[in-house]
């Protein structure tokens, strides 16, 4: 029968099965590593070989601009502390410039040379989808007493590191959004001030806020520059959500309408200062001189140096919630989030490598960020610490109260998926634009919306284009 | 219609040269230049001045003037200058250039006890140089390691030296005169102001110059040889309040661009050296302080800044 066998095989019939075996051969490798790469998986019970030197990157940015400390001598001093606990974790750390800091993260990681730990006090949350480690598994990992660090985390700062089931950084601290205002200023319109820090305000009481400023002479400075004003109104609106999951844009022609007719209503009271389009030069010197009643938008770094100036200054602050299209109750607070995201290099150094770099993120989260955060007025986001912090943090008891009260009513938005991420990314980018052109171009809102929501339209075609084509 | 074209190209060409960061540093004059000197003698009016004050005190020291330190040129001065004259082989005419400058100079170096300075090592490492104005004296840096201290005149106080982060752009050996051998010229970009000898060793020690720093002539031929053009020189001490009146742009230079650079330095932010000029580093420092506050994306510093600052 071999025999027959033998004489039967043409040469048509071993191609063939050469072939066969060189298409089943390499549908099994692909296989094998799509199944590699799509179950990546991190052992979070790893134990770190005691005889190994694990040496580890960090990236952060000089945080004590504007303070007294040294922020190098304090992380040197976190270090060191560190290897007390983990003298086999060697820790090279990197101070990178605020305006360059993220495209040189960016660049890093494009080349395999980003660091195993970032500081992301910009809240870019997700970078790198090829690289970026999550930290669900050690937040998840139980102890003996099944108790869970991801317990120990204040759940909204969680909240907005999550996404497909996984949490994409270990959260440093909790911001919520305010605008500041001049408290005796503010104090001449008759608005009931802690009514509006108690439970929100509504666009129109604001509107009417600024026709008794104008009665004044007292204006209202938005810097027409920095477009996260926009942003917060379409959080109070509740559109901070800009896509669905099925990728459905859930930004409507009505609601940029509506936010930007409100600015439009405020700039028809007179609200802003005559040169509107330079009104930005005006911020501080119109607030200091008792001139401004309210600006925004106001970031956590001006907001510390607000505070420090206050006490020389003689004006009172007060800090206010971005109000809402229409008041219903305890209106929602917008709340940033500021976190430390781990990463891999394109050959993966191993569990124990990534539990390394955790152990330190967690080090900084957790041992250290109590003077950080008491130092920059913010709330750690680890549990344990947010009591110590409201006793300890130097801020006037009133404003430690409103920062408490915007946190209780805080609100963040979940990441879902790098793709959506990305996409809201370039949508940031439109609004940018659009919040431009309707301080500095003098065109319809209609014009600018319409023109927005094509844009908006378009990044989606081509993302859908993208993904069809892979 | 070609005439226009070219008149045209005529005026835009010098509203880029007049606003080019390269013509405006070199039409910004030096409002001062701590090198000023003039013939000292008796005349009437009396001659007054600091510069008299210098050479009486010199006078004095080497036993020829007797009288008080008035800063007037009168008869006992011209009487002091005539008895050294005399006693140095020159006219006695009382009248004070700059012969008699030079041998006052060569006689008071040699009744003074001074430092062995030509015997002194080189420096290895890179050099540095820190004037500190309240001690009246030089530190001279190897490697950031103190290599030398010399003692120093610095400015007086209605013409104090440049408080900066300056180096050295010219050298010159030869330049002598009346003033004290070498001349290491600092880029001050509002005067003329340099390290050099002296023909007035007395002032070493005290605020007594113009602005400049002076050091004994033995010690400034030794760090002549010591430093380099790009050599940097740090000068502390005490300075008349600055004040900025108007928004500082990349290009500029002056006083206020210093101070901007200092405050900014003091936030955290680094602007290079404060060296009054708003350069490369200046603008990349004003770039991280502008992303960070979530101000206007330029380089200009305006009331925004100079309120964060603490400035106003």
């Amino acid at each position: 029968m071999w025999e027959k066998l033998k004489f039967n095989l043409s040469w048509a019939v071993i191609i063939a099965i050469m072939l066969l075996i060189t298409v089943i051969s390499g549908t099994v490798t692909l296989f094998v590593k799509f199944r590699t790469e799509s179950e990546f998986s991190i052992d979070p019970t790893i134990e770190l070989a005691p005889n190994q030197v694990y040496q580890i990157t960090y990236w952060d940015y000089p945080l004590f601009f504007g303070l007294e400390d040294d922020y190098q001598e304090f992380l040197e001093g976190a270090i060191k502390e560190f290897n007390k606990f983990y003298p086999n974790i060697e820790v090279t750390y990197e101070l990178l410039s605020f305006s360059e800091g993220e495209a040189k993260l960016k660049n890093a990681l494009a080349e395999d040379r980003g660091p195993d730990l970032y500081h992301d006090i910009f809240g870019a949350k997700l970078i790198s989808q090829e690289l970026q480690l999550p930290v669900s598994p050690f937040l998840n990992l139980e102890d003996e007493a099944g108790a869970k660090e991801l317990d120990d985390y204040d759940p909204l700062a969680l909240q907005a590191l999550s996404g497909k089931e996984e949490i994409w950084g270990l959260p440093t601290w909790l911001v919520p959004q305010v605008w500041v205002g001049n408290k005796e200023l503010l104090a001449q319109t008759d608005l009931e001030l802690n009514k509006v820090v108690g439970e929100g305000w509504s666009w129109q009481e604001l509107i009417e806020v600024s026709q008794r400023l104008v009665e004044e002479d007292k204006d209202i400075i938005f810097n027409p520059h920095n477009p996260e004003l926009f942003y917060q109104l379409l959080i109070t609106a509740g559109k901070g959500e800009w896509l669905s999951a099925e990728g459905e844009l859930l930004l409507t022609e009505k609601d940029l309408t509506k936010a930007f007719q409100f600015l439009e209503e405020l700039r028809a009271s007179d609200a802003f200062p005559r040169e509107e389009k330079r009104m930005n030069e005006k911020l501080l010197p119109y607030f200091w001189e008792n001139q401004a009643a309210i600006i925004a938008p106001v970031n956590l770094w001006l907001l510390n140096n607000l505070y420090q100036r206050e006490l020389k200054e003689g004006v009172e602050l007060t800090l206010l919630p971005p109000p809402s299209p229409s008041k219903l109750g305890k209106e929602s607070v917008p709340v940033e989030i500021k976190s430390l995201l781990l990463f891999r290099q394109e050959e993966y150094q191993g569990d124990d490598h990534t539990k390394a770099v955790y152990k330190f993120a967690q080090f900084i989260t957790q041992r250290k960020n109590q003077f950080l955060a008491q130092k920059l007025n913010v709330m750690p986001a680890y549990l344990p610490l947010q009591e110590e912090w409201s006793t300890e943090v130097r801020l006037k008891e009133e404003l430690k109260v409103q920062l408490l009260d915007y946190l209780q009513r805080g609100t963040s938005q979940e990441i879902d998926s790098f793709i959506k991420f990305d996409l809201e990314k370039g949508f940031k980018e439109i609004i940018e634009q659009g919040y431009y052109n309707f301080w500095f171009e003098d065109r319809a809102i209609s014009e600018i919306v319409t023109e927005m929501m094509v844009a908006f339209e378009r990044i989606i075609a081509e993302s859908e284009q993208r993904m069809s084509e892979n | 219609m070609s005439k226009k074209i070219i008149f045209l190209a005529i005026i835009i060409m010098f509203m880029l040269m007049t606003t080019s960061p390269i013509y405006l540093e070199a039409t910004v004059g030096p409002d001062y230049n701590c090198l000023g000197t003039r013939q000292l003698w008796l005349r009437e009016p009396k001659m007054e001045g600091y510069d008299i004050l210098e050479l009486q005190r010199e006078l004095k020291a080497l036993g020829f003037y007797e009288g008080e330190l008035s800063s007037i040129y009168d008869q006992t001065t011209h009487q002091a200058v005539r008895r050294f004259q005399l006693a140095n082989g020159l006219p006695a005419t009382g009248m004070v250039k700059d012969q008699t400058w030079a041998q006052i100079t060569q006689v008071a170096s040699q009744s003074l006890l001074q430092t062995t300075a030509q015997h002194l090592k080189e420096p290895e490492g890179e050099v540095s140089l820190l004037i500190d104005g309240y001690r009246k004296e030089m530190i001279v840096y190897s490697d950031g390691k103190i290599h030398h201290k010399f003692p120093v005149a610095v400015g007086k106080s209605s013409t104090k030296s440049p408080i900066g982060e300056w180096a050295i752009i010219t050298k010159d050996a030869d330049w002598g005169g009346g003033f004290g051998d070498r001349w290491m010229r600092l880029n001050v970009p509002w005067g003329i102001y340099g390290i050099h000898g002296t023909n007035k060793p007395h002032s070493i020690g005290t605020a007594a110059s113009h602005g400049c720093i002076r050091m004994f002539n033995r010690d400034v031929k030794v760090l002549y040889n010591w430093v380099e053009v790009g050599t940097r020189v740090k000068i502390i001490g005490n300075r008349d309040p600055i004040e900025i009146t108007h928004n500082l742009r990349p290009g500029q230079t002056g006083r206020d661009v210093l101070l901007f650079q200092e405050k900014l330095r003091e936030h955290g932010f680094d602007p290079g050296y404060t060296d009054g000029r708003f350069g490369e580093g200046t603008q990349e420092a004003i770039k991280d302080f502008k992303y960070i506050y979530g101000l206007e994306d330029n380089l200009i510093a305006d009331d925004n800044t100079f309120y964060i600052l603490g400035i106003k």
